[in-house]
């Protein structure tokens, strides 16, 4: 594909994503945040965002598809200990999380390839 | 020197917004722009390219979805089609973000604005702090946070397109584990109310379950279920307590 057809699919891409950023707007003027209807689409948004992230983890893609799940998954039990142990940082679940997976990759030879 | 006081206080909520983004969300934005950039060097994209789907896509499922479909030789609008459904669980994060955000007096424009920031690091963020920080403020405090976030990503994907091929693979990977694994802590930590834990709990386990059973609609049905789910059982558990 040119260049030039690359760059129109960019700009079409953004505009087929911004439908449903412009529909949430209409809806969103007809609720207020104390209703039931908010909290039911906060609810959804919820779920969502909260499957994908299991879905990253399970089900993943690239490079992260070469790590065992049994290492994804002590990864992420060792971020949500971190987090847990010091009064819920996000950022000590980060670095946690991260240097799990980082070392276990390292020591399964991944780096040499 | 009146003009000056009234222009600091107007900007102060904009310097808190950008304040609030310099931390774990921005370092996590960047680790999976820097992955974006990459991929769109491996597929011949030129860098403007890559930084401006960053800065107008500004969903990076969407940004993936449209890489592979460019990539695999899709016809233009099948791979239009592809990013606009991946684009659909933007909606219900723009319904419920937008009446947390609303400020009095809050124009139909800026709304339109706000919505283009809306995807899953700055609703997250949204959540944990909007609701602490007053009405009038809440709009401005949002787009600092969003530009910060926004500029530092588009940054990171021409970090990742210059760089790509050159980081050691733990380190790539360390990169790409760093989204779910922000997703799931701050969640957890915006979850106030036994509705949203619920459907915290509920997206878990249904996400890989709808993955596996209906991969092309996985995303709306866990949202769909577990939101309604969530709604129900948690109401319920409020009303008889």
């Amino acid at each position: 594909m040119s260049d030039l057809a690359i760059y129109a699919m960019v700009l079409a891409a953004a505009a087929a994503t911004y439908v449903w950023r412009f529909l949430g707007i209409a809806v969103a003027n007809r609720i207020d945040d104390r209703s039931l209807g908010f909290r039911f689409v906060r609810a959804v948004a919820t779920a969502m965002v909260a499957g994908l992230a299991a879905r990253m983890v399970l089900f993943p893609t690239g490079g992260l598809a070469a790590i065992p799940l049994a290492l994804r998954l002590a990864a992420v039990g060792a971020g949500a200990g971190a987090y847990a142990a010091t009064g819920r940082s996000v950022t000590a679940g980060l670095i946690a999380a991260d240097a799990v997976i980082i070392m276990g990759a390292w020591w399964l030879g991944l780096g040499s390839g | 020197m009146a003009r000056f006081s009234r222009m600091t206080s107007h900007n102060a909520p904009l310097a808190a917004g950008i304040r609030v983004a310099f931390g774990p969300p921005m370092l996590v934005l960047m680790a999976s722009f820097v992955g974006f950039g990459g991929l769109a060097h491996d597929a011949g994209w030129p860098l403007p390219a890559a930084v401006l789907a960053t800065l107008l896509v500004w969903a990076m499922p969407g940004q993936v979805v449209l890489l592979g479909a460019v990539a695999a030789g899709s016809s233009p609008l099948a791979a239009l089609l592809a990013v606009s459904l991946s684009a659909v669980r933007l909606m219900p994060m723009v319904v419920s973000l937008m009446p947390v955000l609303r400020a009095p007096r809050m124009g139909v424009g800026t709304q339109f604005w706000c919505a283009h920031f809306v995807a899953q690091t700055v609703w997250v963020e949204s959540f944990r702090h909007l609701p602490d920080i007053p009405r009038a403020e809440r709009p401005g405090f949002y787009l600092g946070m969003s530009y910060a976030l926004i500029v530092a990503s588009a940054a990171a994907t021409a970090l990742g397109h210059v760089v790509a091929g050159r980081l050691a693979e733990p380190l790539v990977i360390g990169l790409v584990f760093l989204p779910p694994v922000f997703f799931l802590l701050s969640l957890e930590r915006t979850a106030r109310s036994v509705v949203d834990k619920l459907a915290f709990a509920a997206g878990l386990v249904l996400g890989p379950a709808m993955a596996v059973a209906a991969p092309d609609f996985d995303l709306m049905l866990t949202g769909a279920i577990g939101g309604a789910v969530a709604f129900a059982a948690g109401l319920a558990w409020e009303r008889r307590a």
